[in-house]
């Protein structure tokens, strides 16, 4: 979702609706990363909002309106880095409920569930570290050097590390 | 990545964004997410932050007792969120059993503790290493890259006063909210050991996310490393010590806008020069001085060489340099120093670091 550049310059300086309006516009985004890299919904929702409250007390520093989404990026990449460092076991399992709207009845809905179970199966089998490269470049659909610039790793490992993952999903998507 | 290689990147990013469309289109955010949910513990939280601090401008006579804690308060279940966010973010504790053994040290009269030094800190306590570098060994060392995205704390034009060397006329730093908005680009980490790099990572991560961090110095002298870092609501504290222990640093940073002290008039050496005094610190200096003299604070646009050589000398020619001192920035943030054998022009340099733009 584009984001509105005059809110973000209002949210700047101090104005609190316009950094509401700003972050509802990419509340989806920073919801569907941290899902995807955390797994379940309880961690990501802590992780939104703790990002919510991070950028709200450092946008006075951000110095480009324009870069506003890779920046409340970057500070939940490094949220959802920090709550992955404190999985003991080093989780990969996904609460495949909080991934599925279980009161979807629409036509073809039994197909889209085996899908989807089958794409939640792959990704499971993912590193959380991995998850968040697919959220960034598959999902959010980031560039390899946007990616890297918010994960804040060199660009040719992003780019190493999201070609093994894919062929990984894909090995097991199309078995 | 050779062309063919970039083609088929891009092939099968294209299929898995098919492949992931189905189960992207059916995440929806939480009603808990919601903004004005968010922004109402938002103004719960600043409520209570002006609440403690109108608290603690009340008068002597009927100061409420002081409660150190870090704020755990719950609002529901969504305010543990807030909680998290708004106390210590950081547990950048690089060296844990180093914190508590340095807190030993600072409680004696400033000479390191044998007792202290059992584990030096290059064995200490990288324990805690960003999980980019441990659990995924193929991300290799991330560089502290030059990044746009990233927010930081404006950044300074760099005056011409800092050429490296010292002129006639005195220098003077800038305060970083006085400046224009300058680049964003966070520098090298000081040397090339993976331990000082993953310092220099760690920092240059809560620069971008803390207002205090942004404070921080991004070189220092190459034999002091960084110790401890700890952080809460009100308050930014950082450890550098050599490894045999004789040269520290201890720096808090601390944001006093809402009641700025006053600053000492450069212009009276009586009231900060240590140097006037045969036994600083002690009777030999006025009682009227005494709290001016035993913990000035300079306004970061006085701060010059001479200033700081003031504050931080060798009273004995060949002991040990030792000295204190804070500086005022321009938005109210107060940095204190405690200095232990690091000498007036090191700290002099770290001080122009602490300026965004140098």
């Amino acid at each position: 979702m584009v984001v509105d550049i005059e809110a973000v310059r209002q949210a700047r300086q101090g104005n609190q609706d316009s950094f509401a309006q700003v972050y509802q516009q990419i509340a989806e985004d920073l919801y569907r990363v941290a899902l995807y890299s955390l797994g379940n919904a309880h961690d990501a929702q802590d992780v939104v909002s703790e990002t919510f409250i991070e950028a709200y007390k450092g946008i006075r520093n951000l110095r480009d309106e324009n870069s506003f989404k890779p920046w409340i990026m970057r500070i939940l990449s490094i949220r959802c880095k920090r709550r992955i460092s404190q999985y003991i076991t080093g989780r990969n399992e996904l609460d495949i409920d909080d991934f599925l709207d279980l009161t979807d009845d629409r036509e073809g809905v039994e197909e889209r569930s085996s899908q989807k179970i089958a794409l939640l199966t792959a990704l499971e089998k993912l590193t959380p570290q991995e998850r968040q490269i697919i959220a960034l470049a598959v999902v959010q659909g980031y560039t390899v050097r946007e990616t890297a610039e918010i994960l804040n790793a060199p660009q040719g490992t992003v780019s190493s590390k999201l070609h093994r993952t894919l062929k990984k999903l894909r090995a097991d998507l199309e078995k | 990545m050779e062309p063919y290689e970039e083609k088929e990147l891009e092939e099968s990013l294209e299929w898995m964004r098919k492949q992931f469309q189905v189960l992207t289109d059916e995440i929806k955010i939480p009603d808990s997410l919601r903004a004005d949910i968010l922004k109402k513990q938002l103004e719960q939280m600043e409520a209570e932050e002006m609440h403690k601090q109108s608290a603690r401008s009340v008068p002597s006579k009927i100061r409420r007792p002081k409660i150190i804690a870090f704020p755990r308060k719950t609002i529901a279940g969504l305010a543990a969120c807030a909680v998290i966010a708004g106390t210590s973010l950081v547990s950048y504790q690089l060296g844990r059993n180093n914190g508590e053994k340095l807190a030993a040290l600072e409680n004696t009269s400033g000479s390191p503790s044998l007792a202290a030094a059992e584990d030096a800190p290059e064995n200490a306590a990288y324990d805690e290493v960003d999980d980019l570098l441990i659990e995924d060994p193929d991300m290799g060392t991330p560089e502290l890259a030059a990044s746009p995205a990233p927010a930081a704390a404006p950044q300074a034009e760099a005056p011409e006063a800092f050429s490296g060397e010292e002129d006639a006329a005195p220098r003077m730093l800038q305060s970083p909210s006085e400046a224009g908005t300058g680049g964003t680009e966070t520098t090298e980490g000081p040397s090339d050991s993976p331990a000082k790099k993953e310092q220099a990572f760690i920092v240059a991560e809560a620069k971008e996310i803390s207002r205090l961090a942004s404070y921080l110095p991004d070189a220092l002298p190459e034999d002091l490393m960084e110790t401890a870092l700890f952080e809460d609501q009100e308050n930014l504290s950082v450890s550098y010590l050599s490894s045999d222990y004789s040269r520290q640093i201890q720096l808090t940073l601390r944001d006093f806008s809402q009641q700025i002290p006053v600053p000492v008039d450069p212009s009276q050496p009586e009231t900060y020069d240590l140097r006037l005094y045969p036994q600083p610190y002690t009777d030999s200096v006025p009682e009227e001085l005494a709290a001016q003299v035993n913990d000035p604070l300079f306004r970061v646009e006085d701060i010059t060489l001479s200033l700081v050589e003031a504050r931080v000398f060798d009273p004995n020619e060949g002991s040990q340099y030792r000295g204190n001192f804070r500086i005022l920035f321009s938005d109210g943030v107060v940095a204190t120093l405690n200095v232990t054998g690091v000498s007036a022009e090191e700290i002099y340099e770290i001080i122009e670091q602490m300026v965004p733009g140098e």
